[in-house]
């Protein structure tokens, strides 16, 4: 069974904001991340792209604020 | 270089906080000043450096803040202590419209605009230059896809590509004139990925990112392998197995005539790859040969094959017998008196690499592909060659170890080695370091390790203001004998620590003249410069490292009378007064004065 979204939308933000896996969740966000700044959201959007092969728009990348709000731009996107 | 990364965006931001947690040796610590959002450059440039077997540290100034971070005295660029500044100006953030408005501005006013860039660039360099001795590198010019010429610019002698590579001409014979300043090659590096799809429209309106996701990895190895170059000591010697790496083919079953080496597939291959070796030695690489061979049929092929490219003059050591690689790779480093460590080891049999990483790995090893035809660009992209600039010593190196080996002949042809050296007829010329000599003798403070007694590694800037200030001396020594010219091979430095007493900072000599009394003649001439200024004592201090025990004798040995160190437990203090008489220049050295007082 292939790693669900969620997993692996943690897994990245895990290593670009170099948090431990364990205490990335669904609900962590860049209110509680302090390094979670407009650069680590360019950092993201190219991990993000590279790792699930798809294309953001800026718009998009303005979402990139939680694993919640990811994985929903990637649900849509990879629907 | 290719534009596939090796990595995702994320494995590099993981595995940079894994090297940046883990590392304990001091990085090379540079400061980036860019016009682009480089910050996003960090974690790339952490892992092509660690790729490279170094770290680099690097410290991003405030985006688009050149001048104000150079010309604040406050600024964190100073504080810092850079071991080098990268100036990163882009023509397509400082003057976007420039590519468009071209056709309309003519190449006058093109070239003004232009003009002003560089200018801006250089007026940095300068600026910066007047504040720190840490190295600079300035980012030349290039297209991105964005911005790509017309068509017909390149049939336009005024085209804009054209008048784009004047400029990159211009800022490198400026930059040449600013000392230790070189030229980062943005646009080789945009052109080696593939200018095309170099830029990401989307990050660089959002972010102002310099290239795509992948080329941020490109981009930072260019700029690793630059750093790697200016900071770090290349290697010194190219060891070769010969069969299906020399020529195609086993010289032992096929002969020399069966040997494959020749003009058309698969001999070209061979040919075309000792041809760049050859190129390589004419730049200072010294080559050796570690073979499972018989000697005398191994020499007969150097000697006798036609389409040979390397013949034996070209080796300055040759092992063929039974042995393994590293009991040769031993021997060779023995012989031509350099570490393990400034070698690099070229082999096709994989089971002879290994071994060679298991049993010597500080030896480094080139990964030769199966594929004989990549051979010339596995060879060609190994960033150990790597060096900002080539010096006339580089240039004859090979020579001079082929005179070394007559040489040895000499030295252990039965005579006493007083008459043997008296017999190589050594001549030396001594001076006082300026802007002739202080190239070679910066290289020979940054790669100098065994006979040197205290291993302090000046950066170029540093020795050029202590020769230049009262209060120190920088001297080096020539020396040419019967076999031919040998080079600046002795490097001084002298500071006054008191008013009549001088420290010798640094003494160090190329081992390629070891055992010869010209340490002796050298540390006369030292004598005599810190005699001229005044001082009637001399004290040297041996700092032991894990290289240069060959020298922990060399004070008492000429002299010298051991005093309790102060501070460090490890360091040797030694001090002689300088009366009539001590240290004496040798009588089998003659000694040619410089007839100026500094060698401009």
């Amino acid at each position: 069974m292939p790693e669900p979204l969620e997993l692996r939308v943690r897994r990245v933000v895990s290593s670009v904001l170099g948090l431990p896996i364990e205490q990335v969740t669904l609900k962590t966000s860049n209110d509680d991340v302090e390094n979670w700044d407009s650069l680590s959201i360019v950092n993201l959007m190219m991990a993000i792209e590279e790792e699930f092969q798809v294309g953001l728009s800026p718009e998009e990348a303005g979402d990139l604020l939680s694993v919640e709000l990811i994985t929903q731009v990637l649900q849509e996107k990879l629907a | 270089m290719t534009a596939t990364a090796k990595r995702t965006s994320a494995e590099y931001h993981q595995r940079a906080r894994e090297l940046e947690a883990a590392s304990a040796e001091r990085p090379v610590k540079i400061a980036v000043l860019a016009s682009f959002t480089a910050e996003l450059l960090k974690p790339y440039i952490v892992v092509e450096s660690a790729d490279l077997g170094f770290r680099i540290a690097p410290w991003f100034a405030p985006f688009g803040q050149l001048e104000q971070v150079i010309m604040d005295p406050a600024s964190p660029l100073w504080k810092g202590e850079y071991d080098l500044i990268w100036i990163a100006l882009r023509l397509e953030d400082l003057d976007p419209h420039l590519h468009h408005e071209h056709p309309a501005l003519g190449p006058e006013r093109t070239t003004a605009r232009l003009d002003a860039l560089r200018s801006r660039v250089i007026a940095a360099a300068k600026a910066a230059r007047a504040n720190t001795r840490a190295t600079l590198l300035l980012s030349n010019f290039a297209f991105s896809s964005l911005y790509a010429p017309g068509v017909f610019d390149a049939s336009d002698p005024n085209g804009f590509g054209h008048l784009l590579a004047a400029t990159n001409w211009q800022l490198a014979k400026d930059a040449a004139a600013v000392s230790d300043t070189h030229v980062f090659d943005y646009q080789g590096v945009v052109n080696a990925s593939g200018a095309s799809g170099w830029a990401d429209p989307k990050l660089w309106y959002m972010a102002r990112a310099v290239c795509s996701a992948p080329n941020h990895a490109a981009l930072a190895q260019g700029l690793a392998r630059a750093v790697s170059a200016l900071v770090r000591p290349a290697v010194k010697c190219i060891v070769l197995d010969l069969d299906n790496t020399l020529w195609g083919g086993v010289l032992g079953d096929d002969g020399i005539e069966g040997i494959k080496l020749g003009d058309d597939y698969p001999g070209n291959v061979f040919k075309e790859f000792q041809g760049a070796l050859l190129g390589l030695h004419q730049r200072g690489f010294l080559l050796a040969i570690a073979t499972k061979n018989d000697e005398a049929t191994v020499l007969e092929a150097l000697r006798s094959h036609p389409e040979m490219v390397l013949r034996e003059k070209h080796f300055a050591s040759i092992f063929a017998n039974w042995d393994s690689k590293p009991a040769n790779l031993r021997r060779i480093a023995e012989a031509l008196n350099i570490g393990p460590d400034a070698m690099l080891f070229i082999d096709d049999n994989p089971v002879e690499r290994a071994q060679m990483r298991a049993e010597l790995p500080m030896v480094h090893v080139l990964e030769l592909p199966t594929d004989t035809t990549s051979y010339v660009a596995a060879l060609l992209d190994c960033s150990l060659f790597d060096r900002p600039r080539l010096l006339l010593e580089d240039r004859h190196r090979g020579e001079i170890y082929e005179q070394s080996r007559e040489r040895l002949k000499h030295l252990e042809s039965g005579a006493s080695l007083e008459q043997a050296l008296r017999d190589l007829r050594m001549m030396a010329q001594v001076g006082e370091a300026g802007p002739q000599t202080l190239d070679r003798i910066h290289q020979l403070i940054q790669k100098t390790n065994q006979f040197n007694v205290t291993t302090r590694r000046h950066r170029l800037e540093e020795v050029r203001d202590l020769s230049k200030a009262p209060d120190a001396k920088v001297a080096w020594l020539r020396l040419q004998d019967r076999y031919g010219a040998q080079g600046l091979v002795c490097v001084g430095i002298l500071r006054k620590l008191e008013p009549h007493c001088w420290e010798v900072d640094t003494f160090l000599m190329s081992c390629r003249v070891g055992g010869r009394r010209v340490e002796a003649a050298f540390m006369g001439y030292l004598a005599e410069l810190a005699r001229g200024a005044g001082a009637t004592r001399l004290r040297g201090v041996f700092r032991p490292t894990s290289k240069n025990e060959p020298v922990r004798r060399l004070y008492p040995e000429l002299g010298f009378r051991s005093v309790p160190a102060s501070s460090k437990d490890s360091e040797l203090v030694f001090e002689i007064e300088l009366e009539d008489g001590v240290l004496p220049w040798p009588d089998l050295i003659a000694r040619e004065e410089n007839p100026k007082r500094h060698d401009a």
